[in-house]
């Protein structure tokens, strides 16, 4: 989280607006009037979301269908672009802010030793620890991406939308999360190295769950009560998996559900704090819209929200033992606060402020 | 494999194996390190005065008077 918020801060480079599109969203949000834009914001949303939406049916099939070496494929592309890509432009915009010159020589060591360890982590053996800082890294990267190339009212939607149907996904019996998951079961498989969800090279790929479970076995054995606990939020972990950036969501599940339930003492602690990345990736996104256009009140609120929202979503879980979708609920506290904030609580404190008057 | 049913010397000669890599690895960063850190110091120090080669073999150029 706190990396999340580091990354935020810089931000800054990403929020000019060159004009450039994502080819997703075709729909210009600089127009004349108020409704002009809505119904583009919307528009643009839509897109997204069934691109998205296809997204997950067609890995869903491909799951079926046992093209496994089709979805590896996948997965490591899209890991290598993520990498190797996303990185060199980021780089280049931090070492342009600070006017720092930097020749193409020590860059390509840099690159080159940060994205080969990044693919040995991410698809084959590591610590699990760095494991785990890449892929925060590697959503943050995300996030930063999507804050750049998705226009203002269309990021806001396309939260809302998403928590929405994660909601949906992860509770109806038609979702195609819980298809691949009782695929999953049926066959009894193992677990299957992060698949991926998304067709489009941008999005992420994420192992640290399905790595999760796996070190986490070998735990002791802990109290039946929080096997439970242990269980869903693993779950939900990867629930968040679902679209997008990240995934394993099958892949933990299946893990989980062959394990013996004896196991999650500290990976119930580890997964409370070890956030699905895809999660993490929305979450970052909010946190960095919130820091582009307002200022430190509203994104510290925002991060509270969230946080709020997580544990929250935690305890839901503990109650129902059933798979929830942790982005609703913690997207929709961020979104209220932000707005909340940004439009009644900002004023207030600087007529405070400017009038000198300390409560 | 499994590390507890390995009997003591077994242990011991993996151990030293390992051992050896790690050595291996620090022996290369630092070397890495000085090859690194004497590049660098060239390239900045003397960007400016390269003129053209300089400028190609930037990434990023800084604004302003070196």
């Amino acid at each position: 989280m706190v990396v999340v918020v580091a990354t935020i801060k810089s931000v800054s480079f990403y929020t000019q607006n060159d004009g450039q599109r994502l080819i997703y969203t075709p729909f210009p949000e600089d127009t004349d009037t108020v409704g002009q834009r809505a119904v583009n914001s919307i528009l643009n949303a839509t897109i997204m979301i069934t691109v998205i939406i296809v997204m997950t049916l067609v890995l869903v099939l491909l799951y079926k269908y046992r093209c496994y070496k089709v979805i590896q494929g996948w997965l490591f592309l899209s890991s290598l672009l993520l990498l190797f890509f996303f990185s060199y432009i980021y780089l280049k915009e931090v070492f342009k802010t600070y006017n720092v010159a930097m020749d193409y020589f020590t860059l390509a060591v840099i690159i080159w030793n940060f994205g080969v360890v990044g693919m040995m982590c991410i698809h084959w053996k590591g610590p699990l620890r760095l494991q785990q800082a890449y892929l925060i890294m590697i959503s943050a990267l995300m996030a930063l991406v999507f804050i750049k190339y998705l226009p203002e009212w269309t990021a806001w939607l396309i939260l809302a939308v998403i928590s929405v149907y994660d909601l949906l996904a992860v509770l109806c019996p038609k979702g195609p999360l819980r298809i691949l998951v009782e695929t999953a079961q049926e066959r009894n498989e193992p677990i299957f190295p992060a698949l991926i969800y998304s067709s489009t090279m941008v999005w992420l790929v994420n192992m640290a769950d399905t790595e999760w479970p796996k070190r986490n076995s070998t735990e002791a054995a802990t109290a039946q009560q929080e096997d439970d606990g242990g269980f869903n939020p693993s779950w939900v972990n990867q629930q968040q998996h679902q679209l997008g950036p990240i995934q394993s969501t099958e892949d933990t599940r299946r893990e989980i559900q062959q394990m013996p339930s004896a196991l999650w003492c500290s990976s119930v602690f580890f997964r409370g704090r070890e956030a699905g990345t895809r999660r993490l990736h929305f979450y970052s996104m909010l946190v960095g819209k919130a820091s582009a256009s307002g200022d430190w009140n509203t994104t510290l609120a925002c991060f509270v929200a969230i946080l709020i929202g997580l544990c929250l979503t935690l305890l839901l879980l503990a109650i129902f033992k059933k798979a929830l979708p942790a982005l609703p609920i913690s997207i929709f506290f961020g979104l209220v606060f932000y707005f909340a904030t940004d439009n009644l609580v900002q004023p207030f404190m600087d007529r405070l402020a400017l009038h000198q008057f300390y409560i | 494999m499994n590390l507890e049913r390995l009997p003591n010397e077994e242990k011991l000669s993996l151990c030293r194996k390992y051992y050896l890599d790690v050595k291996r690895s620090a022996l290369g960063l630092l070397l890495w390190t000085a090859v690194l850190t004497t590049w660098i110091t060239i390239f900045q120090h003397f960007r400016a005065e390269w003129g053209e080669v300089g400028d190609y073999l930037s990434f990023t150029i800084p604004l302003g008077i070196p």
